[in-house]
């Protein structure tokens, strides 16, 4: 089994932002029940894989997309979604960004753009990384990269114009 | 960051720090609860293990039985009565039994010696063998008097208390 210490390390680094990543499929309640279960997984292992973050990610993005196309699941999701709206981002003083302007841009992404840009931007994960749990070549990766923050400049602009451009 | 952060413009490097620069969401679940949820599985697992052992047992025992049960011999048991011709000569028990030997010693054992010949001769061995004792020649019974004879104790008390020694 994964150490505890190891373990509260990774918890501690990624939970947050594997929720965000699930939740680039489910709402959030469903991406937290989703990441529970892949860190329940991990620590039901014997052995700990070798790369914990990108086994991480790779499971949440399995789980999320098998609990997304359930079509059951899937019309909970949206009873849900109409109930709850939960922010993707805790707004900080010293935030560049309004995060709900951040995340309705997100939202508006494409879901491969979307994926990518999590990995990229708050798991810190290398393209090389990134093509580890998606199974896409790296300059694939990098042209939906370049794609979905082109995208997210854009959206930002348009709906707030009088702000300063970035 | 790899090599293909250098084909980024300045603008999209500045939106991707900001982008970067917000925290996602923190998880509404701790370590310590994913933990329980793992020793559960964990034991739930180790339930189920035995639980397949045990169907496993079943299965075969049921098999096991269902094989033995196939096609069984059963014993019956009869009786049958028969008329057969009556035995030519009845010939009765003990009638050509040999005598038994003699053993004791002469003088030795005399209630012994005595009873072995009635047992082998018959009552008249007694009579005129001169082993019953002179003052026994007419038995009398207890409390019984004989004739002429008041006084005198009856040859078998007087036998049975000399330890048959006559």
């Amino acid at each position: 089994m994964i150490a505890s210490v190891q373990l509260a390390f990774v918890f501690d680094a990624h939970a947050a932002t594997l929720i965000l990543f699930a939740r680039q499929w489910l709402d959030r309640a469903a991406a937290e029940d989703v990441v529970q279960d892949v860190f329940v997984s991990l620590m039901s292992q014997r052995r700990s894989p070798d790369n914990p973050r990108a086994w991480l990610y790779k499971a949440v993005r399995n789980a999320a997309i098998s609990h997304a196309r359930s079509a059951s699941r899937r019309s909970k999701r949206e009873m849900r979604l109409a109930e709850q709206r939960t922010e993707f981002f805790e707004s900080g003083a010293d935030d560049l960004i309004d995060a709900s302007a951040a995340q309705e841009a997100m939202e508006s992404l494409p879901q491969e753009q979307r994926e990518v840009i999590v990995m990229r931007l708050w798991a810190q994960m290398t393209l090389a990384e990134i093509a580890e749990v998606t199974g896409e070549a790296v300059s694939t990766l990098f042209s939906r990269y370049r794609s979905g923050l082109l995208e997210i400049k854009r959206i930002m602009e348009s709906s707030c114009p009088t702000k300063k451009k970035i | 960051m790899s090599h293909e952060e250098e084909n980024l413009s300045p603008g999209e490097r500045e939106l991707e720090s900001a982008l970067g620069r917000l925290v996602p969401s923190a998880a509404r679940f701790t370590l310590q609860h994913l933990e329980a949820r793992t020793m559960v599985r964990i034991e739930r697992r180790r339930t189920r293990i035995w639980q397949s052992v045990a169907a496993i047992l079943a299965i075969a025992a049921g098999a096991a039985f269902l094989l033995r049960s196939g096609p069984r011999t059963v014993e019956v048991e009869k009786i049958v009565f028969r008329n057969t011709p009556q035995p030519l000569e009845i010939r009765t028990v003990g009638e050509d039994r040999p005598a038994r030997p003699f053993v004791l010693a002469e003088g030795e054992f005399g209630y012994l010696r005595m009873r072995d010949n009635v047992l082998s001769r018959g009552v008249e061995s007694m009579r005129g063998s001169g082993e019953m004792p002179a003052a026994t020649q007419t038995p009398t019974v207890v409390g019984e008097r004989a004739s002429g004879a008041e006084n005198r104790t009856p040859w078998y008390v007087d036998y049975l208390f000399s330890g048959g020694r006559s």
